[in-house]
């Protein structure tokens, strides 16, 4: 081999790149997220197809499922499956309502969309809302299980879902045409929208518990702000069921009393000054302020007989109150 | 293929029959000015105001009942089409005064097509209404806060329908009048036997929300005696506010 033929400078080989479709989701979500003008650019252009938009939506459900998850972590057991549900269903069923209302009066203001694009704006607002959420799951997690302070959970939850739900109809004034500047009707629709949610969340309480009859939803219709001046001032009908779960006297004692379990449950680990009556107890005054469930005897035993002792010991106790 | 073509060209259609459009409507204005085809166009929003309105109006009654939702149902297309077709003649008579050069036709495809604009508004609305009037606290003789809140809410809802049906109307007598013609002068006229006639009508044929304290009826047995301004100025400010 010559020294001229070792410098001569090789032709760059153009490798065949891997096509990448707009449409598939990690680029939509990527779009959603990283290049919010352009969606809106696409938006606007027609350019968004309706598989793409459902694409989104499906992403936003499965995403707002996880925050759910992470909400139901504060009080474990049967909330856990409850609130995954219970959030998609709340973003999927607010935006439906809303939906009609933002296409006619858009186009009413002179800044019509299509109802392909009007899918389209609403479902990648509902996408990067439920990102954000994602990305908050593990604090809310790590909140959830560590603390069990409820006015403080849903004051993070509501400051969360603010973050979110910000950004989200933020995408939406970009992608509208004119956007919230241009169109006064917007802030409007807004009000309207966050108003809906926030009533849809009532309707589908509680989402931190469970229903004092352990039931999906609590039966008792209530406004908004009801609910949240009652949640705040801690006088819900919620119980705090399957809060310390691990500790395995508590699950045996639930156990000895199977018709009633989240009643067992919420006698045992509710913490407030004046517990309510859960179905098959009456309160007796005496014991009110009494720490609900003591442990202290339990953690100084250790071996095989622990739990028996100590389901005993509960039980004697719960009895004769 | 021409079906497919056929349904895509009335969606499209559609919407701009609505005023769904960039130009809110422009060619329906164009339309008055020449006089074509006004009759067909005075049926379609007619159409529009029966069935947004009935739409909207099942939501008013559903918090109370069932029965009282299909009768509102009835009434609010009933209050919206008579308070149209009455004032129709004051609002002529009132355009002439003005030299605005409309004529009757003219006029009734104006303010039938207003009437449809908001009609369309509150149809887009209804999903909303119906989920509060479905989600709120039933119906307490001695508990008025449902009450008032759904009551609000249906006031924000009707007036921001009637800000986009004004807007329709405030439009088309900028395209349609003559030149000098008072616009605000005339405009305000019409919204003033429009709300004279209008909030009279819906007193008469209340109960629309239907207070707790009064049984589910098509219409209140002393529907025809005292009127709705006797109410508001003698009931609520002299003796309420007042104390008079």
């Amino acid at each position: 081999m010559s020294h001229a033929e070792q410098i001569v400078p090789m032709s760059p080989v153009s490798l065949p790149e891997k096509e990448a479709t707009d449409f598939e989701p990690t680029n939509l979500l990527s779009l959603v997220l990283k290049a919010p003008r352009e969606f809106a650019d696409r938006v606007a252009h027609d350019r968004f197809d309706w598989r793409a938009s459902l694409t989104l939506l499906a992403a936003a459900l499965a995403f707002d499922s996880l925050y759910g998850l992470a909400m139901g972590a504060f009080a474990g057991g049967n909330t856990l499956w409850m609130t995954a549900l219970k959030v998609p269903l709340i973003a999927l069923a607010s935006l439906s309502l809303c939906a009609p209302s933002l296409y006619v009066l858009l186009g009413l203001s002179g800044s019509p969309v299509g109802l392909k694009q009007a899918v389209a704006v609403l479902s990648g607002a509902a996408c990067l809302t439920s990102m954000l959420l994602v990305g908050f799951a593990p604090v809310a997690w790590l909140f959830g299980v560590s603390t069990t302070n409820v006015q403080f959970m849903i004051v993070l939850h509501i400051a969360v879902c603010g973050i979110g739900v910000g950004y989200g109809l933020r995408l939406l004034g970009t992608s509208v045409p004119s956007g919230y500047g241009g169109n006064k009707v917007l802030i409007v629709w807004t009000t309207m929208f966050v108003m809906v949610c926030a009533q849809m969340l009532t309707h589908f309480r509680p989402l931190l518990t469970v229903a004092a009859d352990g039931t999906f939803r609590e039966d008792r219709k209530q406004f908004f702000f009801e609910h949240l001046i009652e949640s705040m001032t801690g006088r819900t009908n919620m119980v705090l069921a399957e809060r310390d779960a691990p500790r395995s006297a508590n699950r045996d004692l639930a156990e000895t009393v199977p018709d009633n379990a989240v009643a067992t449950a919420a006698y045992l680990l509710y913490d407030s000054e004046e517990p309510a009556e859960f179905p098959g107890h009456k309160k007796n005054p005496s014991d009110g302020a009494e720490p609900v469930a003591d442990f202290s005897e339990v953690a100084a035993i250790d071996g095989p007989e622990l739990d028996q002792r100590d389901a005993t010991t509960e039980s004697s106790g719960r009895s004769q109150r | 293929m021409d079906s497919a073509h056929s349904q895509s060209g009335w969606r499209q259609r559609l919407p701009l029959s609505l005023g769904l459009d960039p130009q809110r409507g422009e060619e329906f204005f164009e339309r008055v000015a020449d006089r074509r085809q006004l009759a067909a166009a005075i049926g379609f929003s007619a159409v529009v105001v029966v069935l947004g309105s009935a739409g909207y109006g099942a939501t008013f009654g559903l918090w109370r009942s069932w029965t009282l939702a299909l009768y509102v149902a009835i009434k609010l297309p009933v209050l919206l089409v008579t308070t149209t077709s009455l004032v129709m003649l004051l609002n002529w008579m009132l355009a002439q005064l003005m030299n605005s050069g409309l004529r009757f036709v003219q006029i009734a495809a104006l303010t039938y097509r207003a009437m449809s604009t908001a009609s369309l508004v509150l149809a887009s609305l209804a999903p909303v209404a119906a989920f509060l009037a479905v989600t709120c606290p039933p119906p307490r003789p001695s508990d008025d806060l449902s009450h008032n809140v759904l009551l609000l809410a249906h006031v924000a809802f009707v007036g921001c329908a009637g800000v986009y049906g004004n807007s329709t109307v405030l439009r088309g007598l900028t395209r349609l009048c003559r030149p000098g013609t008072p616009i605000t002068r005339l405009y305000l006229s019409w919204l003033a036997s429009n709300a004279l006639v209008g909030c009279q009508l819906a007193w008469i044929l209340r109960p629309f929300l239907g207070s707790p304290n009064y049984p589910v009826a098509f219409l209140r047995h002393d529907a025809l005696e005292g009127n709705f301004f006797e109410f508001v100025f003698v009931t609520i400010v002299w003796k309420r506010l007042l104390g008079g």
